[in-house]
């Protein structure tokens, strides 16, 4: 009786088995779902050309300065053994523009040396840019500088104050940041510090 | 012997009836009947769309679904337009997602005037910061994109909000003035 039990079992278990697959099958060939996005694109066309700076970088009369190709980035060298150096380079427009200037350390290596250091932007008044103070940096970025529009017009770059506790080799990485007024489009220029 | 001789048993039968429902399921796709589309087409502006920012090059040209930037590039000098042109999301209900592809750029690889170029890269920002970029940087004489596949992943901007694009260009020191260079990027928007 059990034998007979069991028999009808399988057969209902193999007619489930059947049953799924077919139903499997015919699920299969069924249309599938389009799945899709809707999207659509915009063009962005940017045309960059190289063009003249408008703003240089011109050699100052104290320390010891390069100029670089393009006059758009530059290496000043001065000794601590004088204090102050008036003036270590120029920036000049080349432009009708107005633009504001102002002076930005982005790196630094060795300064621990140096006990005190001003460099400032002047052209009459005088604006304190960066200021080194018992081997660190106290003031890392001035405030912007008017730089009069009109090719010629020139604001200088000088060094007060320079004293170190030994000797050595110290550097610092600036950039020459050059706004145009009311916006905030800009250019940088590095200029390199060295000072021994 | 004779066909109905031959002994079916209930496995044989369900394999027919299987083969008989793969056979109608086949034979199904292959009617087809005509179906009528009446698309209306009307033009509208995009939800998500260029305008114009406090940054924009002089010279550029910005229109919903197309900006053209003429930007400068100056030897060894980095030149950034902190905010070269928004990208807004019109739609007040929904955020909306976008990439930027690269499609194309001249003087192409192998071209030496490439070397008038270090750098130009094309920087999107929200009111948080940076969010992703499209970067071309140069290994003379060909263009480095980055990301290399030349498209960003996609970004969501929120209901309402506006993001902007951020560009910097860079020449080497010793670049030529009056070399240009012209890029063209697909701003794709899922809707």
């Amino acid at each position: 009786m059990s034998r007979v039990n069991a028999s009808l079992v399988h057969k209902r278990i193999r007619r489930l088995i059947w049953l799924v697959l077919t139903v499997f099958v015919l699920w299969s060939c069924a249309p599938q779902n389009a799945a899709g996005s809707l999207y659509y694109s915009m063009v962005m066309q940017a045309h960059a050309a190289v063009d003249s700076p408008p703003v240089i970088l011109q050699n100052g009369t104290a320390g010891t300065s390069m100029i670089y190709t393009n006059s758009t980035s530059a290496k000043v060298n001065v000794t601590a053994t004088v204090e102050n150096y008036d003036y270590v380079l120029k920036v000049v427009n080349q432009a009708a523009d107005n633009w504001t200037v102002n002076l930005k350390v982005y790196d630094n290596s060795s300064i621990g040396r140096l006990s005190s250091l001003n460099i400032s932007l002047h052209d009459g008044t005088s604006s304190n840019q960066i200021s080194v103070s018992g081997g660190s940096i106290v003031k890392s970025e001035g405030e912007p500088y008017n730089l009069p529009g009109g090719a010629g017009s020139t604001v200088y770059i000088s060094i007060s104050n320079l004293q170190a506790s030994t000797s050595g080799t110290s550097y610092l990485y600036i950039y020459l940041k050059i706004l145009v007024p009311g916006t905030s489009t800009y250019m940088l220029y590095i200029i390199t510090f060295e000072i021994t | 012997m004779k066909i109905r001789n031959i002994r079916f048993n209930k496995s044989m039968k369900f394999l027919t009836l299987l083969l008989a429902s793969v056979l109608i399921a086949t034979a199904n796709a292959a009617i087809f009947y005509s179906m009528t589309m009446q698309p209306q087409v009307m033009v509208s502006t995009p939800v998500l769309k260029f305008s114009t920012a406090p940054d924009e090059p002089n010279g550029s040209t910005v229109e919903d679904a197309w900006c053209r930037l003429t930007a400068k590039s100056y030897p060894n000098a980095t030149l950034t337009y902190e905010q070269a042109v928004y990208i807004n999301n019109t739609d007040s209900d929904y955020a909306h997602s976008f990439m930027l592809k690269h499609v194309a750029i001249t003087p192409a690889n192998g071209n030496s005037a490439v070397g008038n170029w270090t750098s130009i890269k094309f920087l999107v920002y929200n009111s948080s910061g940076y969010v992703f970029s499209l970067n071309y940087t140069v290994s003379v004489p060909d263009w480095i994109l980055e990301p290399s596949s030349g498209e960003t992943n996609y970004y969501s901007i929120p209901a309402s909000e506006g993001w902007w694009i951020r560009l910097e260009t860079l020449s080497p020191a010793a670049a030529t003035t009056g070399n240009f260079c012209e890029i063209q990027i697909e701003v794709d928007v899922q809707e």
